[in-house]
């Protein structure tokens, strides 16, 4: 890569008339810009054009530093350190910006699906892109990152894999022994700022509940087959008994949050708000429409909605 | 002047010369090698279907697909047992998620790409090894490597499944082996 670029920049930088020298003493013929490595039309992230061809170029992901690259041979679950180095354990020498979630089954373990450390609050899908779009970390540049597809995702979820059902479990379990790294799929909040825009809104966490008010001892259903979070995947301290959920159908509170089909708002026993989420943009659209995917890590599954809405995202590198 | 730039233009390809980037389309070869157009004398044995951003590593899709619909499990035992002339049992792989939508349409950003249209393009042209016509992919559902199962159709780019891992599962879905570089 280093030779490559050397040369580009030595027949692009040090001599930008070749072209026109090289038509004049009429000797050679310009030798094809795909063949000396100039076969994009468009690089984000920068590029050097092709002296023979201006609307051909190199991509390079930007001056002033190495492109990120692995080490070592990679495995699923490992910590990435800043230097390209990954480790089962964390190293507290070292700048971790990372996980592997997913190692490319070339069967080389030299690249793979790196999941960021930080968990941003819940914003807008279009938030989420620009976020990742810009998201960079010591060792990697901008460019390197972006928002999960739907594919990518879906490493982090349990099931990913016909012969594991742990990946979300053990990623988590990862993330607790690096100071500053943040759990996937815990969102919870007493309030937010935006209201509860459909009834079937159930995924996400931009309803304001703050100002309901629960019929106290209405129908509780905490154990609603769908939804178990608090008791399964939240260590808050918190028994289970004193959450609830309420499943009454014909109830519908001003500003109007919770119906039965909002299974995923949830309430301390006593009438304080809760609501609760582990729904992730995705970079991919459902194909059939303009909707962007979302997956609930902890339901298993993936849908589409409006992008308006608020999720979790994580930034993800796929190198 | 003329031996100066001689020189130089062949310095160039020397350096250069191990970049050639491999395509979405491109042809893989038993022999480990890639072209964008049918080599003669060469033995298909599958095609590029996504490349990294720097097309430096990417999946491969065999050309044929299972001889008939398969439940997870088996379709995970038949992948790892699938071979070709020049690649070995565990060298292919039922494709996870992440590498199955990538096969057909599919959509980032509102962006759609139609590696559908664009891989079955490729296959109508390529011969198997054995001398006989590539398998186009179907507008069906192809399983993914995966608990629930997850189960996409490339030509629509749905994304569905369900049916459960279990050996004895009677839900079953075409089954497309992929490899990588």
């Amino acid at each position: 890569m280093t030779k490559q670029l050397f040369a580009l920049l030595l027949t692009t930088a040090a001599f930008p008339g070749l072209a026109q020298a090289a038509d004049e003493i009429n000797c050679t013929a310009s030798p094809e810009c795909a063949t000396l490595g100039y076969t994009q039309t468009n690089c984000p992230k920068g590029g050097i054009r092709c002296p023979f061809d201006k609307t051909k170029m190199f991509c390079v992901s930007g001056f002033g530093g190495e492109d990120f690259s692995f080490k070592n041979t990679i495995y699923q679950y490992q910590i990435v350190f800043a230097d390209g180095s990954t480790g089962t354990y964390y190293d507290d020498k070292k700048d971790p910006i990372g996980i592997i979630t997913y190692v490319h089954p070339n069967g080389q373990g030299n690249h793979g699906l790196i999941m960021s450390l930080d968990q941003p609050p819940v914003e807008s899908r279009a938030f989420a892109l620009h976020y990742c779009a810009n998201y960079t970390t010591k060792g990697t540049k901008v460019g390197d990152w972006h928002l999960a597809d739907i594919g990518e995702i879906g490493t982090m979820q349990n099931g990913d894999e016909i012969d594991n059902t742990t990946q979300l479990n053990t990623i988590n379990n990862i993330l607790k022994t690096i100071p500053g790294a943040q759990a996937l799929g815990v969102s919870f909040s007493y309030y937010y700022s935006r209201k509860c825009s459909h009834s079937n809104a159930y995924l996400w966490v931009d309803c304001d509940v703050s100002s309901l008010s629960c019929p106290h001892n209405s129908r509780y259903d905490f154990d609603n087959s769908s939804r178990r979070y608090p008791s399964n995947y939240l260590n808050l301290g918190v028994n289970s008994k004193n959450w609830y959920y309420n499943s009454s159908s014909d109830y519908n509170p001003a500003p109007g949050c919770a119906n039965v089909y909002d299974d995923s708002s949830y309430y301390i026993y006593g009438g304080y708000p809760f609501y609760y989420s582990s729904s992730y943009w995705s970079a991919s659209d459902n194909p059939s429409g303009s909707t962007p995917y979302v997956v609930d890590l902890y339901q298993n599954n993936q849908t589409t909605t409006n992008s308006a809405q608020k999720g979790h995202f994580r930034c993800v590198a796929y190198l | 002047m003329k031996t100066f730039f001689s020189t130089l233009l062949l310095s160039s390809f020397l350096l250069a010369g191990s970049a050639a980037a491999v395509e979405v389309g491109d042809i893989y070869y038993s022999d480990k090698t890639f072209s964008s157009s049918v080599q003669s004398g060469k033995k298909a044995i599958g095609v590029v279907y996504w490349v990294s951003t720097n097309k430096d590593f990417g999946y491969i899709v065999a050309l044929e697909e299972a001889p008939s619909t398969m439940n997870v499990f088996n379709a995970n035992v038949h992948c790892l047992e699938y071979y070709t002339e020049g690649t070995l049992a565990g060298d292919w792989k039922l494709p996870q998620r992440i590498e199955l939508v990538r096969l057909g349409k599919h959509r980032v950003n509102n962006a759609t790409v139609d590696n559908y249209a664009k891989i079955n393009a490729v296959l109508a042209k390529v011969t198997k090894a054995n001398g006989s016509k590539a398998t186009a992919l179907g507008n069906k559902n192809y399983v993914a490597n995966s608990t629930y199962p997850y189960a996409v159709n490339p030509y629509s780019g749905a994304i569905g499944g369900g049916g459960g891992n279990a050996q004895s599962s009677g839900t079953k879905y075409s089954v497309r082996c992929v490899t990588a570089f």
